[in-house]
């Protein structure tokens, strides 16, 4: 199996982490608007128009992140138990899919950065908050999971053709137990060292 | 519908049961009637197909055909059209339809944001006079001050001027808010809507503000298909629309009935603020001003839309004495 | 519906089943099943807006911030140990009931899966520690089984949870109450497996009983074992602070669940940061934040997803059609509630719980208020069916991720040892459609509409 590229890795780790830091700022937004509210009778404008064009960031920025440690949910439960061959052939199949949608979704993305910036778009909320920049990292988000998915689905194919990855364990399993090590792994580690 | 040359899909953030809704059902009918079922209309409502701030999009690129645009969500694709939620310019819905209608007409540079999203406008719905409900009475602006209300809109920014906290809230979470404390009132609602969303049964007092008909919707069709359509039908489409805005004030008065009578018999006091303190908000607030340098400052000659759109509404007044719901309810006239 | 909109629905839905078999992403697999369908409809151009503009427009909601808060307050109180120690004092507190190994595994899967949201990963977490605990107590792995599985599924329904807020959401129905409203099924159910496990295990302590491997003898060990845990009990406390900051202001009307999840999510990372290392401070919160943001990725693609499907079902009229249809023919109403969950079992076989509800949820909750039925109370239900669909045959995810991560135990053991656990959950339906003011008397109490 051949690794991912550093650069894809390093820029995917690089939106979870702004991702990361916009959703904290998001917390204390949210935490200062109720407080403020509560006790000096005054909230921060726009606190709600702010919020959810940080939410839309928020919610796509680790998408590749997401793929390249196997979190997106898929099921195999008919594909593990065809022969090679047809095996094989899917994994072809899923990349080739990846790569039309990829494109297509990509371009009608940047589509609407472009509409988004020449109307000058915004919010419809009291700040009228410019969307093309969010609409920007939505389309740097998909573009990078596409790249990653590709590379990941060709990759898929590559092995299976040389005779490998064929024993693999179910997807189910390896994506439930990927998120739960990276969720809970205190856990695991611990009963590991009894 | 299988008959039908033309089926199209009508986009719509109004729920089926709402007085706008009614009225654009209304306006279907009668197309259908006048075409013997040459057009007919499907309805999506509640966003159930595109949201509200998409509305306009979704039928230039063809994800609808028909849509009703709330002005609250048409700053980046109408600007122009958002003169029409100015506050204080009106307090007769009657002229306000009559003026959104006739600026598409007489106004070129309202026009040609409509031209330039290939939609075109067929009628306005009406909305009514603002209303506000609030769990404490209020006998001046001032005395909103510190409070939390939900707001939206241009409607947000007055409140300002009177040291409000406006809080960004969907209609549907206005009850529970209000019953539990967490918003003290609401308002960027009229009488009609009161109803629909349970709220004639939490809003203990009932103030006409004096902001006045300060936002509305228009119902648009995408150009091309518009064009594409046999002239009968494009004559059919305009015949039906003619009547649009007097679908809307009836279906208006009838929502805004049913919630006059459930206010009254849930014992809401119902007030004004005074005249003069309206004169002094409307003083206080540069949201006109605003409104033209924000738009004068992308390039649009914004202060002729709001010249001509003072103009018409101060002509189509004169020809109208009709009386908004919330006022007529007040006065014990609905 | 026109036949062209009935030509482009089986279409649509073929199309789905195939992408979901050849292993396609599912959130992709909805997305593009959905355009094949606005292409034939529509057109092309139609097409590639509605699918480049449902990123932005399913996430761009402001009712949807909590989804991340929740997934980052939960996974802030993994990261601060509060899920071990609240498993760790059920270890204890349940040491001397009969099954105690069992029940404080139940304990611990429910904890994980209120606090994580995830059934399956909970289910992948817990598998082998679980296993061995209640094996080494003399019980047997079918035991094991049948309790991880079951005990993944009841992270839906105690708050905080995802697939109750996305159910608010696509139904427009109050998440407050909804999330109040799962609070007593959710303990129902807990008593019910509990129930469930005393019941197995009192049967085989008598068939055993006087025997050498006596399991009674067996357990009685283990339970000293457990007595000699190091307890956490301030994590406890903890968990309890961080429960009653996200929900209690929830029940008390303080905050609105948007504003009590940021107070949640605050309050967790404050806690994690008193409870570690200075050193490692940094290294667990970035974790957190990355598997936070992982988590929202992932549930936001299924968002997005099925942001484009419902569009088609609302275009092609296949929504409305079915609704009308089945409200039309005013069949009884308990037979129509009974039919609409029994369709979400087999669901459960290619889709997680969030998929299966951002689905079935729009089509369900009209056709099910329609024929005059608490919308609330509904939610709650179909969610808990939703959740059963993981367990139950031919196939239910949790399932098939317990046999993959405990390779021992087959697929068809795991199987009969999840069978007692979906009795237990049909008498807990049952009971929730007799009495639903256990769903209700929470939301109610709180005063809320
Ligand atoms: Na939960
Ligand atoms: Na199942």
């Amino acid at each position: 199996m051949r690794t991912l590229p550093g650069p894809l890795r390093a820029l995917s780790q690089t939106l979870v982490i702004v991702a990361g830091i916009l959703l904290i700022l998001l917390t204390l937004l949210t935490v200062a608007d109720v407080v403020g509210r509560n006790l000096w009778d005054q909230s921060i404008l726009g606190a709600v128009d702010i919020s959810t064009l940080a939410l839309v960031a928020i919610a796509f920025l680790g998408l590749a992140a997401a793929e390249i440690e196997g979190r997106h949910v898929s099921v195999d439960l008919l594909e593990m138990n065809l022969p090679t061959r047809a095996r094989t052939t899917l994994a072809l199949i899923r990349t080739l899919l990846l790569l039309i949608v990829g494109a297509v979704l990509s371009w009608g993305i940047l589509g609407t950065v472009v509409s988004a910036f020449e109307r000058s778009e915004t919010t419809n909320g009291i700040l009228r908050l410019a969307t093309w920049p969010v609409k920007g990292a939505l389309l740097a988000a998909f573009v990078l999971f596409f790249v990653v998915a590709i590379w990941n689905s060709l990759n898929e194919y590559l092995d299976m053709r040389d005779g490998k990855r064929l024993d693999d364990e179910s997807h189910i399993v390896h994506q439930a137990q990927a998120e739960a090590q990276l969720i809970t792994h205190t856990v695991i580690d611990r009963e590991e060292k009894k | 519908d299988d008959g039908a040359d033309y089926v199209l899909h009508y986009t719509t953030y109004s729920s089926a049961t709402s007085d706008q809704s009614r009225s654009a059902q209304r306006w279907a009918e009668e197309v259908e009637r006048l075409t013997d079922g040459g057009v007919s209309v499907v309805f999506h409502y509640s966003q159930s197909l595109v949201g509200a701030d998409e509305a306009v999009q979704a039928t230039l690129d063809g994800r609808a055909d028909l849509a009703q645009v709330g002005s609250i969500y048409a700053a980046s694709d109408l600007s122009m059209f958002t003169v029409i939620e100015l506050p204080f310019e009106t307090k007769n819905p009657q002229a306000h339809m009559n003026t959104i209608l006739r600026l598409y007409e007489e106004s070129p540079v309202y026009r040609e944001d409509f031209d330039r999203q290939g939609v075109r406008l067929l009628f306005p719905l009406p909305l009514g006079t603002i209303a506000m409900g609030l769990n404490e009475p209020a006998q001046t602006p001032d005395d909103l001050a510190g409070r939390s209300i939900r707001s939206g809109g241009l409607a947000s920014e007055v409140l300002l001027t009177s040291k409000v906290n406006p809080v960004a809230m969907t209609a549907t979470d206005i009850y529970e808010s209000m019953e539990r404390g967490i918003v003290d009132g609401y308002t960027a609602l009229a009488l009609a809507n009161l109803s629909t969303f349970g709220l004639t049964k939490a809003s203990p007092y009932v103030v006409d503000p004096g902001i006045g008909a300060y936002s509305s919707s228009i119902v648009v069709i995408n150009e091309d298909l518009y064009q594409s359509m046999p002239e009968e039908y494009q004559r059919a489409l305009d015949e039906a629309s003619r009547k649009g805005i007097e679908f809307g004030l009836e279906e208006m008065e009838s929502a805004g009935r049913i919630a006059c009578e459930e206010l009254t018999a849930a014992g809401t006091e119902f007030s004004s603020f005074s005249d003069a303190d309206v004169a002094a908000w409307a003083e206080k607030s540069t949201i006109a001003d605003e409104w033209v340098a924000r738009y004068a400052e992308r390039g649009y000659d914004a202060a002729s839309v709001l010249d001509d759109y003072r103009a018409i509404i101060a002509d189509e007044e004169s020809a109208s004495d009709y009386e908004d719901p919330l006022v007529a309810c007040m006065e014990g006239t609905l | 519906m026109t036949g062209a909109a009935i030509g482009a629905l089986l279409t649509v839905i073929i199309t789905f089943i195939v992408l979901i078999a050849i292993r396609f992403h599912v959130g992709l697999s909805l997305m593009l099943a959905g355009l094949v369908g606005v292409v034939m409809l529509r057109s092309t151009g139609a097409a590639i807006s509605t699918g480049a503009n449902a990123p932005f427009s399913s996430s761009a909601d402001y009712g949807l911030v909590i989804i991340p808060l929740f997934i980052l307050m939960g996974i802030f109180a993994v990261k601060a140990g509060l899920a071990q120690a609240g498993f760790d004092i059920a270890s204890r507190i349940l040491r001397r009931l009969p099954g105690g190994s069992a029940l404080a595994s139940l304990a611990g899967s429910g904890l994980f899966a209120a606090v994580t949201g995830s059934s399956v990963a909970t289910v992948a977490t817990l598998a082998r520690v679980s296993t061995d605990a209640i094996v080494k107590a003399g019980h047997s792995v079918k035991l094991a089984a049948g309790v991880v599985c079951a005990g993944g599924t009841l992270g839906v329904l105690i708050p905080p949870s995802i697939v109750l807020v996305l159910y608010g959401v696509v139904t427009e129905e109050s998440i407050g109450q909804l999330l109040l409203a799962g609070i007593g099924p959710g303990l129902l159910t807990i008593l019910a497996y509990a129930a469930t496990i005393m019941i197995l295990v009192v049967r085989t302590r008598r068939a055993t009983a006087g025997t050498e491997d006596s399991l009674l003898e067996r357990e009685r060990a283990a339970a000293d074992d457990a007595s000699r845990l190091q307890m956490d009990w301030l994590g406890g406390a903890f968990l309890g602070v961080i429960f009653a900051v996200s929900i209690g202001t929830i029940y008390l009307g303080i905050a609105t669940p948007t504003e009590a999840a940021s107070f949640g999510a605050l309050a967790a990372l404050i806690i994690l940061i008193v409870r570690t290392k200075m050193s490692q401070l940094l290294g667990a919160v970035k974790e957190s934040l990355v598997e936070a943001i992982g988590l929202t990725a992932m549930t936001f693609l299924l968002l997005a997803g099925a942001g484009v499907f419902t569009y088609f079902l609302a275009l092609s009229g296949a929504s409305t059609a079915l609704v009308d249809a089945v409200i039309s023919a005013e069949l009884p109403a308990y037979l129509v509630l009974i039919l609409c969950l029994a369709i979400l079992l087999p669901l459960g076989m290619f889709l997680d719980g969030i998929s299966m509800i951002l689905i079935a949820a729009p089509l369900l909750h009209p056709i099910l208020t329609g024929y005059g039925f608490d919308a609330i109370w509904l939610g709650v239900l179909i969610v808990k069916v939703a959740e059963m669909a993981l367990i139950t045959p031919p196939v239910g995810m949790n399932v098939f991720v317990y046999s993959g991560t405990v390779k021992e135990v087959g697929l068809g053991t795991a199987f009969r040892g999840v069978v007692p656990f979906i009795v237990a959950d049909i008498v807990v339906v049952a009971i929730l459609i007799l009495v639903p003011q256990i769903v209700t008397f929470i939301p109610n109490l709180s005063g809320t509409s």
